[in-house]
């Protein structure tokens, strides 16, 4: 209870709430701005939390972070483009209802399922977290390598389209995250006796560099055309806009299937907001009392990709918050964040700081509300936003990744490691490369060589203990599981192809 | 002679690499555990993960050589060529940028960097740049000096 107060007291300040609905307004402009993801606008954010007290800078980036969800529907239904990958379900019913005159509608319907499916998973969250986290600190160091392991595999194997190349960026994370003092040691490893390597690479410029820098370089390789989309006109009828008796009723079931889906999907480490969004979509469609509609421009349609996809968003922080291992790599961004703030997700921070807990929790929610409120009234000028001339926000986002980078420790080498992975983030997504897999890796590396070495001296250099304790056998197992699955699925679609 | 395979060509590098890492770099950038436990030593884990990067890359390798040799090749060097001299130009001015922005000031090399890539992703309106200018350098002076309390490089100039 006492946690409780403290918490309260804690976000309910003007400037903490003031922040929250910031960083909302900055993930829904951002995140309907095709080319900017929610990811990068989280990215972008960071930096300006530097100096914030934690629960504000959290209030923000939870704030920026489910904004950028649904502002990625925004190009999504307008303009055929999805700001966001977990908004590619959208386009399929959102952009059809736009091209009849229907796009505020079909925004409306969108941002009544994220804000809903959102809450929804937010509620689960806030049950479900604190008896998970007394369980995961009964772990011990093999049952936490073995969900480690676990975690990346999974992670490794959705990312991209190719297996190996996922792996492979995987494991170019954890030898990055090995770059340092050894954790046990404390001797220098491939520092190259830069005394400002000596405590690692730093999070936040290759955060930036991956995923704002490398957006740079990507898109700097064609000079911007201008645009030939024709902008389609809003209807501001409210009897036009309006659902009707049967669309609400049919849209309120569907919101609540999407919603467990999503939920449930966005729980398990490495199942992204995309799958989530087109599993609820199948199964709305397997629903409805009208699947011919969907595809051309049906509400249920907009309803469950949109409800699947953003229930994601607070179940994806259940690893996060219990364990300290990012679903995804929105998480991932979070958790760099929270570490920056001298919060370190996991079980023990659900001991130790149950009021930060609790003020997350609050912020979650919150967010939730301004989410709703704002987007109602921005989506009437979207349209206009989303077409931002790409020459002018482009060159915008070298300069903010530059300042925010060298903000972080007023410190110009941070500034040329936001360079250098703005290089391997463009080198390897050229070739295909996924980045997200090696950002998760690097963050999770710390933990899996601890509780790896820890293992080794528990068992006295002998790798069974991973196989003779329970818990960790079973993560094991599910990992092979899960890669076997991986690789029929894609020899699969092979053949088929 | 036939297109190296893009997959192919990376699988090489990383293997290369990976190799250079095991044999070389570990045992230059990372002190020998000595004779204790295994688990105490810190080449432990660059070691697996070097053992790993190895085996990955000669899968991808051969995931490469297969597939080359199932499908045509459809690279196109020439069409290729025009976006990639683009993107290292950007690498490029961006390091130039960043080399500069110490000695020179923050400020002063971001307008010239900012007109260079205002240019050279499409905008041709002077008009424009400069109104854009004119908006966004006092935007970032407001946000990261004033509110953020970020001291950025004042250079020879300021």
């Amino acid at each position: 209870m006492d946690a409780l107060t403290a918490a309260f007291h804690m976000y309910f300040q003007p400037w903490v709430i003031g922040s929250t609905l910031f960083g909302v307004a900055m993930g829904i402009v951002l995140g309907s701005i095709p080319g900017l993801t929610a990811t990068m606008a989280i990215a972008l954010i960071v930096p300006m939390t530097f100096t914030m007290s934690p629960v504000a800078s959290v209030g923000m980036l939870v704030g920026a972070y489910k904004g950028g969800c649904f502002g990625g529907s925004i190009p999504a239904i307008m303009l055929n483009t999805p700001g966001t990958p977990a908004a590619a379900a959208t386009v399929l019913d959102g952009y059809e209802m736009a091209k009849q005159g229907k796009g505020l509608k079909a925004l409306r319907v969108a941002i009544t399922a994220s804000v809903l499916a959102d809450s929804f998973s937010d509620i689960v969250l806030i049950l479900v977290a604190p008896p998970l986290a007394l369980i995961a600190l009964k772990m011990g160091p093999p049952e936490m390598t073995g969900l480690i392991v676990f975690s990346l595999l999974i992670i490794t194997a959705v990312a991209g389209s190719s297996l190996v190349k996922g792996l492979i960026a995987g494991v170019i994370g954890l030898l990055v995250g090995t770059v340092g003092l050894d954790p046990i040691t404390a001797t220098r490893r491939l520092g190259f006796d830069l005394t400002q390597l000596d405590e690692g690479i730093a999070l936040m410029p290759m955060l930036i560099g991956l995923f704002a820098l490398s957006e740079f370089f990507i898109n700097a390789e064609k000079r911007v055309q201008r645009s030939k989309t024709s902008l389609f006109t809003i209807d501001q009828d409210e009897n036009d806009v309006k659902l009707s008796q049967e669309e609400r009723k049919a849209c309120f079931k569907i919101i609540g299937m999407a919603s467990a889906i999503g939920t449930f999907l966005g729980a398990v480490p490495g199942i992204g907001p995309s799958i989530a969004a087109f599993a609820s979509y199948a199964q709305a469609k397997r629903m409805s009392k009208h699947p011919e509609r969907f595809g051309h421009g049906s509400v249920e349609g907009v309803a469950a990709a949109e409800a699947g996809n953003n229930a994601v968003a607070g179940a994806n922080l259940i690893p996060l918050l219990t364990l300290g291992i990012p679903g995804d790599i929105g998480a991932a961004l979070l958790l760099g964040a929270f570490m920056i703030q001298g919060l370190h997700p996991g079980p023990l921070l659900f001991k130790q700081n149950l009021d930060i807990i609790y003020a997350i929790f609050m912020a979650l929610l919150t967010a939730n509300l301004f989410n709703y409120i704002l987007a109602r009234q921005y989506i009437k000028i979207a349209h206009r936003v989303a077409q931002a001339p790409k020459h002018y926000v482009f060159p915008a986002i070298l300069a903010f990744c530059l300042v925010g980078a060298y903000g972080f420790n007023q410190n110009v080498f941070d500034v040329w490691m936001t360079l250098l992975f703005g290089v391997i983030g463009y080198v390897l997504r050229k070739n295909g490369f996924p980045v997200a897999p090696l950002l998760i890796a690097f963050i999770l590396e710390p933990i899996l060589e601890s509780s790896f070495r820890q293992s080794l001296l528990i068992s006295r250099g002998s790798l069974a203990i991973f196989f003779t304790q329970p818990i960790s056998a079973a993560f094991l197992a599910l990992s092979a599981v899960g890669i076997g699955l991986s690789v029929w699925g894609r020899i699969k679609q092979r053949v088929v192809s | 002679m036939a297109r190296l395979n893009k997959d192919i060509v990376s699988g090489i590098v990383l293997s290369v690499f990976a190799l250079a890492l095991y044999l070389v770099i570990i045992p230059r950038q990372v002190e020998y555990g000595g004779t204790g436990p295994i688990a105490l030593s810190p080449r432990l884990f660059c070691q697996i993960t070097a053992v790993l990067l190895f085996a990955l890359s000669l899968w991808l390798v051969v995931v490469g050589w297969r597939q080359s040799h199932a499908t045509e090749a459809s690279a196109d060097p020439v069409g290729e060529a025009r976006p990639l001299s683009r993107g290292a130009v950007s690498v490029a001015v961006s390091a130039v940028y960043v080399m500069a922005m110490e000695p020179l000031g923050y400020f002063s090399t971001t307008v010239v960097a900012m007109v260079f890539f205002l240019y050279f992703f499409g905008a041709r309106s002077w008009k424009g740049i400069t109104l854009y200018l004119g908006l966004m350098m006092p935007f970032i002076y407001v946000l990261f000096v004033k509110a953020l309390k970020v001291i950025l490089p004042n250079g020879v100039f300021f």
